[in-house]
């Protein structure tokens, strides 16, 4: 079975989140069981927003991504990058759906462009037709 | 600045006045990544998970973290 993993796993790798317990065990079923999960462009261009925007560095930011690959590379998650095609359906996704925000219809694009399923906490992509599995579902 | 030799291995060494610059132990793994036509080594912490928590351990990811993300690339953007 293969995931894509949006921007909440990126930051439940640090050891305090408040999802790491179940990212660990995610982290293991990988390794031991031979799930495939594949980290989104968007979600790395999503955190790196977010790092920015609460004043963080450059410095900041590419040390923090170091060490994340690091962790990602150890554990054999690879990285899914952001097509075009993507960016088409996304704004078409948003057009539809005003909800999701600009990152929400990257993500969901994605998914739906791969027809796979987003490894995701958030409810927000019931209603545009995203598969999608919970941390806590998929650590299970 | 130091002349080295890559050896049969691919292998360089990062001489005494190099390390006088950049600290690194032996046995301390490095991040290499290409620049070009050069590389950039960056030593890597031993302890990954408390250097990832000093460093972005106090940012907060919610709803209204990823709204003041968003604000924050569009008025990049503009």
């Amino acid at each position: 079975m293969s995931y894509v993993a949006d921007t909440e796993f990126l930051f439940s790798l640090r050891p305090r989140d408040r999802w790491t317990k179940p990212t660990r065990k995610i982290l293991r079923k990988v390794r031991q069981h031979g799930i495939q999960v594949r980290l989104l462009e968007s979600a790395v261009q999503e955190m790196r927003a977010v790092l920015f925007s609460q004043g963080k560095s450059h410095r900041d930011a590419y040390r923090s991504l170091i060490l994340i690959k690091t962790k990602l590379t150890k554990h054999g998650i690879l990285e899914e990058p952001t097509t075009i095609d993507d960016y088409i359906l996304a704004d078409k996704l948003r057009e539809e759906h005003a909800e999701l925000t600009y990152f929400d219809s990257l993500h969901a694009a994605a998914a739906l462009r791969l027809n796979t399923i987003l490894l995701t906490n958030d409810n927000v992509y019931a209603r545009c037709e995203v598969k999608t599995i919970t941390f806590e579902e998929l650590a299970r | 600045m130091s002349l080295v030799e890559v050896d049969s291995r691919y292998r360089v060494t990062l001489t005494s006045d190099v390390r006088k610059m950049v600290e690194v132990r032996k046995g301390q793994r490095v991040y290499i990544v290409p620049k070009g036509d050069s590389f950039v080594v960056i030593p890597l912490s031993d302890d990954v998970d408390s250097q990832l928590q000093k460093l972005i351990g106090n940012v907060k990811f919610n709803k209204a973290a990823r709204k003041k993300a968003e604000t924050f690339l569009f008025k990049q953007a503009r």
